[in-house]
């Protein structure tokens, strides 16, 4: 009795067991080129869009989508990479250029392009995109990164503070950082005499992000132009005094300190709920804002540059990401024509007329996405006078810039130091690691 | 005394075990050597193929400066052109022609003339050239050779043809020893082209199939890719490479290496003697040993001198193994390996030589894009420095100014007559050089031995783990040996390890390899991108000992895990709390969990506000007590033990479920007979829950307590490890370095600090607690 | 006398205090979990006030419904689901039968062994990652259920807690088994292993949790949309400059579900006994 009772069950398992096996091993078809990014669900769907057009226009090719959320997204490559598996297209950050660069890792996209763009292929006409794009990923001649899209630094303000508070707009070609500081002090107020200010004028730039920028906006530089040092150029004067503007407004209360913004929820928070009239930040929050119109918020919004020294010499930032082909992969044609495809037209209209998600890298677009969107225009007007991204030009930037930077901001923030002896500090410290080499 | 049956099978157990041992390590050892044959016949190819380029490029620059020097505006002038062009390629000169603007064939000279030129795609080709000559290989007028071309201002073309293929065989074929062939076509549809009688060994009909796959590689990818047939002429390792038309899109054909057997059979030999011999060698005094302590086990007695003795017995019967394992994985695989590389480099470099001679007369104008085409096509780095310090010419190179700084002195190995071959290292990267003189200059050319490198430490790597494995496999042999008559302990053993083995296989397969590595990698340099792992020794634990930051964190970190004997008496306390019958004790129990399941967000948020300065409830209360307004999170004081707090809280749903689980354990019996006693509550917690609890709260401990040392995420997201790196934990360390940095090296070097330190950790842990079975008190 | 009305009223008014710091301690953590529903049911720019909104002003039942559509949750929950069931099994047998032999069973090496699993808990897997990555690469499991299953199946810490749960137990029971003629297996999985509810109960909602909510290995490890898992897709909420947090939440909450309801049942099966065993309240 005992035993067929086992028996019973034991068969039960094994079947369970081996219908485990069975499934577990299903592999889902096979790949023939992958490709990586850092889309959300929404711009997944997007891309999931386009790259079945791209099946479609090319049957022999099957490709698979592998999307990863975007704090993960290098740890997730790299251990493809490390393992000897890389994608087939990768989505790369402007400032992880230089180190993906390093092992020859990356494919020379140049002749590719050339003869794709002969026969019209989409995307692969270098010309189409703003050139400062291409010149980000582009060493002498050779070109290691298509442009995808991009997103300059500028000032979201919220025209409906503005308006109560009778405070004029920024000028749409551009302001000065005197106009910058009125209109800052003109936001201020203590609404209901508690003696605590209830609206300030701006959320403070810490982020490195944004504070390279406005250095520059500032008239100064960062490193020396042959990225060999800081000093000199990081802690020059013209560079302390420009933050040291900002700083100052800090102090005396025209931006709330990042203790009572993080309180607040955060910089974007601030912004949605009135308390902060302009925002220095980047194209992408255009996203988030619209996001939240759509849901009901009450903000209307304008664009305004970031506020220079010299309103003759205008200077900024456009950060962009791209697509690159590692070259050890199986077949180089298909993925060249693949990461060109992601950048074409078709995807472009997709990605950014349909989806909005940033400015099209390709130019024709762009203007269309101008047209249909005035804060767009703005953002497209500022590539006129952009600059490539500091961290692409040197694999020192990220993470060793950025890190000193964030510590050099707790400094004068929560340890009280002067920003001149923190800017001094930064600098021997950026030259230190240079000179040793490592990133 | 005769030998049991037993101990024949014991014998014979070992033998097999020995033989699969050493014939797992060939197998490793052999595929490193047929991967780094393989790797380094591609590389020669890349230099044939150069080879080839510079060819074409000396074609191309001699047309252009024949239609620098030429002035044409008349058909006169287009005639001399012409025949200038016959005199200027008489190197198997096959045809020189002049086409006008619309088409036409204007004048020519030479035979099978290719009068249908303007119908092909390289004709449309020069038209995007931007009036640069350039060449590619043609089969047009029934004979594979070399076209060049250039295009005139206005549109007219010079088009020149070239029989210097056939040459160009023979002459590799008697530089490098190797077989080479033309093929045309692309990878689908493709001919070999005879140049010679022996064409025949490089191509069999019946291998169609795989020479188009083969090819079919080698032009998705753009690299050589090479392929083992059994020609009729033997074994032989093909390796091909795609030739692309002028725009480097199309494929024309193929140029394919035939490397006999010859070339590699001799090192798998000494691979092949040296595993015979290693195993038969084994095979002998292994069973000698096991047998000779059989024997002094029997007659023997149990003095503690013969446990040492066994011990001893067992080592040395497998010793021969260790001796193999080690002399073959760091003696015998990295010479055999690094000589194969070191021949291929040589025969490369010679042939080099001989097309530097045969081919720079230009050298002055193009140097430097001729050395980067020369990089381009074999990925190696040149150097070119004047011998005579008064030459014009200045150094050429394409290393960067960073690995000139990092290059170590040449190191001279040999030197086979106009050539020296030897090593460097770039950065602690090692690389193979050769080094001769030509055209008054003195060239290097570097080769990076990262390919080898990684494959002998592949080897290397195996052999450890084997050397590990025979280790253990002593050990039970001894064992087993020892006890061979001792059924009930076999049997204890038996069964125990085999309720034990599946935990142990998965341990061994998923921690075990992935641990060594990271041991292996501590003292190496990785930047994932790279593959390059070069040695640096003690470099990482070095640097890691200087940094501040690390040991900052450190410190963070171990304060930060002070957190969890207080944690375990606030759950303590509420397990038992919580443990009785009723709606209430279940509604708290999971009302107590709730943190676990709670997304980070909300949770951070409610934390933000009762720690928050001004507005937070734990402040107000704070207040009452008249203690000042703290800004918790926000200041470098305060902000670890916020954190502590919330960890705290946090850990006390799934701590409150192992207390509860282990209360169960505690018979009621002995709470009533306390009751009885007189004893209150406090002293039965004392002498009767604690006590009986040891083995869970052990466990708490230890697992929590390596948990804290491990945490990132929760503060990170809190406070990114500020306020001036008050927070900042050792784990976010590794992340950075390994992810961020990218150096892995670096990463594991950390990895391996935390782990010894933790093992220090929680041997006192053990040692604190004593006995952990509470058998003891009975 | 009086000493034991002071006694009693002493003791009345410790209970009550008692009670009190309980329901508070219950009270803190139960605020973030409304909190976390609130916010699932708003909008990103209603989230951020002090004090925090407990209940939110519009229920927007919509963030549900776009959170459901924006991504195939039903294929991410079968995912899971599997690979935590497979897991489940396949691990509590092992734990349970490592955990009996450390414990019970007597052999050579069996100290030893402990070490070394204890030792094997401790090396941080960062480092660990690329080369265990390599392995289901070489076995060509990238991507596949046995990526998610296998590397899950072993568990230290759930092999360390069996054993220390079963150092516990009277050693009479094997030996009445072994009188009874059981061989060793018959007595592990019919005398030892039904004592061990409690343990088992315990080890098993941990392995649920952390399988229900595993993240990093599955997103290493899986590449394609259809084997992704359920914390997997939470993260793709969030693209490289918006998060999408209402979303993010609501998927948190339904996800919390089962686990709440793990707990539930495993809680009841741990606590069965509870007339046998010791309590605070005597």
């Amino acid at each position: 009795m005992k035993n067929t009772l086992l028996k019973g069950n034991w068969i039960r398992v094994i079947i369970a067991v081996l219908l485990i096996l069975a499934l577990s091993t299903a592999a889902f078809g096979k790949t023939k080129l992958r490709v990586t990014t850092w889309a959300g669900a929404e711009e997944a769907a997007l891309d999931e869009s386009i790259i079945a057009e791209f099946m479609r226009l090319n049957p022999d090719y099957e490709v698979v989508y592998e999307a990863v959320a975007s704090d993960n997204y290098y740890q997730k490559i790299l251990t493809d990479i490390g393992a000897g598996t890389p994608p087939d297209v990768i989505l790369l950050d402007a400032e992880m250029i230089p180190k993906f660069f390093e092992g020859d890792f990356l494919t020379d996209l140049a002749p590719f392009l050339s003869r794709l763009a002969r026969e019209g292929y989409g995307g692969s006409n270098v010309y189409e995109y703003f050139p400062v794009l291409v010149d980000i990923a582009r060493i002498d001649r050779k070109i290691y990164s298509i442009p995808k899209d991009t997103s300059p630094m500028g000032v979201f303000f919220n025209k409906k503070m503005f308006d109560e508070m009778k405070v004029p707009y920024p000028d749409e070609d551009g302001w000065t950082i005197n106009q910058f500081i009125e209109t800052a002090k003109a936001l201020t107020k203590d609404l209901d005499g508690d003696g605590k200010n209830d609206t300030w004028g701006f959320a403070f730039p810490s982020w490195v992000g944004i504070a390279v920028p406005l250095l520059w906006a500032g008239g100064g530089e960062v490193f020396s132009p042959d990225f060999s040092h800081t000093s000199g150029y990081l802690n020059s004067d013209i560079n302390v005094k420009t933050y040291q503007t900002y700083l100052d407004l800090l102090k005396e209360g025209y931006a709330p300190t990042p203790q009572q913004a993080s309180a607040l929820g955060g910089n974007s928070a601030l912004f949605y709920t009135g308390k902060v009239g302009m925002i220095l930040t980047g194209r992408w929050f255009n996203v988030s804002i619209k996001g939240q119109i759509a849901k009901g918020l009450d903000l209307q919004v304008g664009i305004a540059s970031l506020p220079f020294a010299d309103i003759n010499k205008k200077d900024t930032v456009s950060y962009l990401s791209g697509w690159s082909v590692p070259s050890n992969v199986q077949d180089k044609r298909g993925a060249v024509m693949l990461a060109a495809f992601l950048s074409s037209d078709y995807a472009q209209r997709k990605r950014c007329l349909e989806g909005s998600l940033a400015i099209s890298a390709n130019q024709a677009v762009a203007q269309l996405q101008g047209e249909n969107d005035p804060l767009d225009a703005a953002f497209i007007k500022m590539l006129d006078y952009s600059r490539v991204p500091v961290g692409s030009q040197t694999k020192f930037y990220r993470p060793k810039f950025e890190d000193l930077w964030a510590e050099a901001f707790d400094k004068i923030n929560v340890g009280g130091e002067s920003l001149r002896s923190v800017l001094d500090w930064m600098a021997s410290e950026m030259d230190k690691a240079i000179a040793k080499g490592e990133s | 005394m005769k030998t049991p049956v037993k101990m024949w099978i014991v014998c014979l157990v070992a033998v097999i075990t020995i033989v699969s041992g050493f014939f797992a390590w060939r197998a490793s050892a052999s595929s490193a050597w047929m991967s780094t044959v393989t790797q380094n016949e591609k590389n020669t190819l890349l230099y044939a193929e150069n080879s080839l380029a510079l060819a074409v490029e000396e074609a191309n620059a001699r047309l252009n400066e024949l239609v620098e020097n030429s002035v044409i505006d008349s058909p006169e002038s287009v005639r001399a052109v012409v025949d200038r062009a016959a005199l200027l390629f008489r190197d198997g000169f096959l045809y020189a022609c002049f086409f006008g603007p619309d088409g036409e064939l204007v004048a020519s000279k030479g035979a099978k003339v290719p009068e249908d030129f303007v119908l092909t795609v390289f004709y449309d080709t020069l038209f995007y050239s931007e009036g640069y000559a350039l060449s590619e290989i043609s089969y047009d007028t029934g004979t594979l050779h070399l076209q060049t071309a250039i295009l005139l201002e206005d549109g007219s073309i010079v088009l020149v043809g070239q029989d210097v293929l056939a040459d160009f065989v023979r002459r590799l074929n008697a530089a490098l020893g190797r077989e080479y062939g033309f093929f045309y076509g692309d990878e689908e549809r493709f001919a070999p082209f005879p140049f010679s009688s022996r064409s025949a060994v490089f191509f069999e009909e019946g291998f169609r199939d795989e020479y188009s796959r083969m090819f079919t590689t080698a032009v998705d990818s753009q690299r050589p890719s090479a392929k083992l047939f059994s020609l009729r002429s033997g074994r032989s390792l093909v390796t091909s490479t795609a030739l692309y038309d002028a725009d480097h899109w199309d494929v024309k054909g193929f140029l394919v290496q035939v490397t006999p057997e010859s070339f590699w059979k001799k090192g798998s030999d000494r691979l092949d003697w040296f595993v015979w011999l290693g195993s038969l060698l084994s095979c002998f005094v292994a069973p000698f040993f096991l047998i000779r302590l059989h024997y002094r086990e029997r007659t023997a007695d149990r003095s503690p001198r013969l446990r040492n003795a066994s011990l001893f017995y067992a080592i040395a019967a497998f010793f021969p193994i260790y001796l193999f394992f080690l002399y073959g994985a760091f003696l015998l695989a990295p010479s055999l390996l690094r000589e194969y590389e070191s021949s291929s480099v040589l025969a490369n470099g010679s042939l080099l030589q001989q097309d530097i001679e045969y081919r720079f007369d230009h050298i002055a104008l193009s140097s430097k894009s001729i050395i980067e085409q020369m990089k381009r096509a074999t990925r190696d780095d040149y150097r070119i420095c004047p011998v005579d310090q008064t030459s014009r010419f200045s150094t050429v190179t394409t290393l960067s100014s960073r690995q000139e700084r990092l290059i170590s002195p040449l190191a001279p190995a040999d030197s086979s007559g106009a050539i020296e071959i030897g090593t460097l290292s770039i950065d602690r990267i090692g690389q193979t050089y050769v080094r001769f003189r030509s055209r008054e200059l003195d060239w290097q050319v570097l080769h990076e031995d990262t390919f080898v490198s990684n494959e002998i430490l592949s080897v290397q790597f195996l052999g450890v783990i084997l050397l590990l494995a025979f280790l253990a496999v002593a050990l039970i042999f001894g064992f087993l040996t020892r006890h061979l008559h001792n059924r009930l302990l076999i049997r204890n053993t038996l069964f125990g390890y085999l309720f034990l083995a599946p935990a142990l296989v998965h341990l061994i397969w998923w921690a075990a390899g992935p641990l060594g590595f990271s041991l292996f990698l501590a003292f190496r340099r990785w930047s994932i991108v790279d593959p390059a792992k070069p040695f640096v020794g003690f470099d990482n634990f070095i640097e890691l000992f200087q940094d501040g930051n690390f040991w900052n964190a450190l410190k963070n970190t171990a304060v930060y895990s002070l957190y969890v004997p207080i944690g375990m008496l606030f759950s303590l306390l509420l397990a038992m709390a919580v443990n009785k019958a009723g709606k209430i004790a279940v509604a708290l129990r999971v009302l107590y969990y709730l943190p676990v399941v709670t997304a980070g967000v909300a949770t951070t948020i409610v934390w933000k506000w009762i720690f928050n300065r001004d507005f937070g409830i734990l402040n107000y209360i704070l207040g009452w007590f008249g203690i000042g307004k703290i800004a918790w999170i926000d200041s470098p004081q305060f902000a670890l033990l916020s954190i502590m707090i919330i960890s705290i809280w946090q850990a006390i749903g799934s701590q409150l479920l192992i207390f509860l689980a282990g209360l169960q354990g505690i018979p009621i019996d002995f709470y009533d007979a306390a009751k009885v006693d007189g004893a209150g509550k406090y002293k039965a917690f004392r002498h009767i829950t604690l006590p009986l609890l040891k083995p869970t709260t052990l466990f708490v401990l230890v697992t929590s307590i390596i948990g804290s040392f491990q945490v990132f995420t929760p503060v990170y997201v809190l406070t990114q490890g500020g306020p001036l790196r008050s927070t900042d934990v050792v784990f976010y360390h590794i992340w950075k370095a390994a992810w961020t940095e990218m150096r892995m090296g670096y990463a594991a070097a950390q990895s391996w600090i935390l782990f010894l330190l933790l093992m220090v950790l929680t041997y006192f842990e053990f040692k604190l607690y004593g006995k952990d079975s509470w058998q003891a008190y009975f | 006398m009086n000493r034991r009305n002071l006694d009693r009223s002493l003791s009345v008014i410790t209970q009550i205090v008692i009670y009190a710091l309980l329901f508070l301690l219950a009270a803190s953590t139960l605020l973030p979990y409304i909190l976390m529903i609130a916010l699932s049911l708003m909008a990103e720019f209603e989230m951020y006030q002090i004090p925090p909104k407990f209940i939110p002003t519009i229920l927007r039942w919509s963030n549900y419904i776009e959170m459901w559509q924006a991504q195939p949750w039903g294929r991410y929950i079968f995912n899971t689901l599997f690979a935590t069931v497979a897991v489940l099994a396949g691990q509590l047998l092992l734990v349970a039968m490592g955990g009996y032999a450390l414990a019970r069973m007597k052999f050579p090496g069996r100290d030893f062994m402990f070490k070394l699993f204890i030792a094997f808990m401790m090396l941080p897997g960062v480092v660990t990652l690329i080369p265990g990555f390599i392995i289901l690469h070489s076995l060509g499991w990238v991507d596949t259920f046995m990526a998610l299953i296998v590397p899950s199946l072993g568990n230290i810490w759930g092999l360390f807690l069996m054993r220390q749960y079963m150092l516990s137990l009277p050693s009479s029971l094997e030996d009445a088994g072994r009188i009874d003629g059981a061989n060793r297996w018959q007595v592990f999985w019919k005398l030892i292993l039904p004592l061990c509810k409690p343990v088992l109960a315990t080890v098993g909602t941990f392995t649920f949790l952390s399988m229900w909510r595993s993240f990093f290995w599955p997103l290493i490890v899986t590449r394609s949309k259809e084997m992704r898992v359920i914390e997997v897709g939470v993260a793709m909420f969030s693209s490289q400059y918006i998060t999408n947090i209402p979303a993010q939440l609501a998927a948190a909450t339904l996800s919390s579900i089962p686990m709440i309801l793990v707990y539930l049942f495993a809680q009841k099966w741990i606590v069965q006994g509870i007339k046998m065993t010791a309590g605070y309240d005597r």
